[in-house]
């Protein structure tokens, strides 16, 4: 797919379109289900509580989660976890 | 167990850090990507007059974006604003850089440029080429308050690969790396502190910062069901697919990557059996 992204001198101009900020419409079929499972820290409150105890006990300091335009309610949702660590 | 946010930085960001401070949150990182975000020394300077409590961090810098002495200053300003709440972060730029044609910025050299951000910061002269030519250069008047370089502005590093990470320990900085789930998260942590004492440093001085990006679930909740393409007209609640994607389009995935993924999944294919991922930084 991206070998065809125009134009062809400089294909990242495309390629970077949305990059770590949304997902454009032809690379939505890769984003299963199960990819996003794998792959992220999406998961139940009770799971991603479980998730961060592990990385606290192996020595990580601070846990970022990031968040794009649009999406800044998560923000509500992480402090629900968070406060299980205060 | 500090909890942070990481901003791809707008211009209303600061709305976004005020609500993370309310909430307890201890960091606000802006993204320092000029092609696809915002300006992160803006963002933070409209952050800064907006907080009190939240440290805000740039997550992280690009050195190739401005030339250090830009940087030092700009730093030095937003430290008047928000007095020892100020975090440099900073990485080799690979994505910031790709989104111009261009590849990651040698290690060699931004040491060179923390070096000079320091030294300035630091009140020093320190010399650096500058179009071409070395040139002394310091702050010439910090004593009169226009900026502040009197509180510590403490130094991150986005390393993911054994030199990036021996860097950090040899500066001494704080580690931020990115993580996607716990089994890699363990393997990452595992393998810094050796670089941390090789460098004869404490391991109770190494301060390690993990980015992720996720979505907390309902319970019996699919995960992709708040993927924005899922349910038009809803407001999206999570970012759980933007870092994979940008490793798709990388072209490549780590190793380690390819082991978590399941077998089937039409990305698979994408990616050639064997390849690594080169050094990266967010």
């Amino acid at each position: 797919m991206a070998r065809r992204y125009e134009p062809p001198d400089a294909r990242y101009l495309t390629n970077h379109r949305g990059h770590f900020v949304f997902v454009k419409p032809e690379e939505r079929k890769f984003v299963t289900a199960e990819l996003i499972r794998r792959t992220t820290f999406t998961a139940t409150e009770q799971a991603l509580k479980q998730r961060v105890e592990a990385l606290r006990e192996a020595g990580w300091n601070q846990l970022v989660i990031a968040v794009s335009p649009g999406e800044e309610r998560a923000v509500e949702d992480w402090a629900r976890i968070k406060r299980a660590f205060d | 167990m500090d909890f942070g946010i990481g901003i791809a930085t707008w211009s209303d960001s600061w709305k976004l850090a005020q609500r993370a401070e309310d909430l307890g949150f201890t960091n606000a990182w802006f993204f320092d990507t000029q092609m696809i975000t915002g300006d992160c020394f803006v963002a933070m300077a409209g952050a800064a007059s907006k907080t009190s409590r939240i440290r805000l961090g740039t997550g992280v810098l690009v050195p190739s974006n401005r030339i250090a002495a830009v940087t030092a200053n700009a730093f030095a300003t937003l430290n008047g604003m928000a007095p020892g709440r100020i975090d440099f972060g900073i990485g080799t730029g690979f994505s910031a850089r790709r989104a111009m044609g261009l590849g990651a910025v040698r290690l060699a050299e931004m040491e060179e440029y923390i070096r000079v951000v320091y030294g300035l910061l630091n009140n020093e002269t320190v010399e650096t080429p500058i179009e071409g030519k070395r040139r002394k250069i310091r702050f010439l008047n910090p004593e009169i308050g226009l900026i502040n370089n009197k509180d510590r502005i403490p130094l991150h590093i986005s390393a993911y690969g054994p030199r990036s990470q021996a860097l950090t320990a040899k500066l001494g900085a704080g580690w931020k790396s990115f993580v996607s789930e716990v089994p890699g998260a363990m393997s990452a942590i595992e393998g810094m502190p050796q670089s941390w004492q090789k460098a004869s440093r404490a391991s109770s001085d190494l301060h390690a910062t993990a980015w992720t990006c996720g979505c907390v679930l309902a319970e019996g909740e699919p995960a992709d069901t708040r993927a924005p393409w899922r349910k038009p007209g809803r407001a999206p609640r999570c970012c759980c697919t933007g870092r994979l994607i940008l490793i798709w389009r990388a072209g490549r995935t780590p190793r380690r990557c390819r082991r978590r993924l399941p077998p089937k999944s039409p990305a698979m294919s994408r990616w050639p059996a064997g390849t690594n991922h080169p050094t990266r930084a967010i």
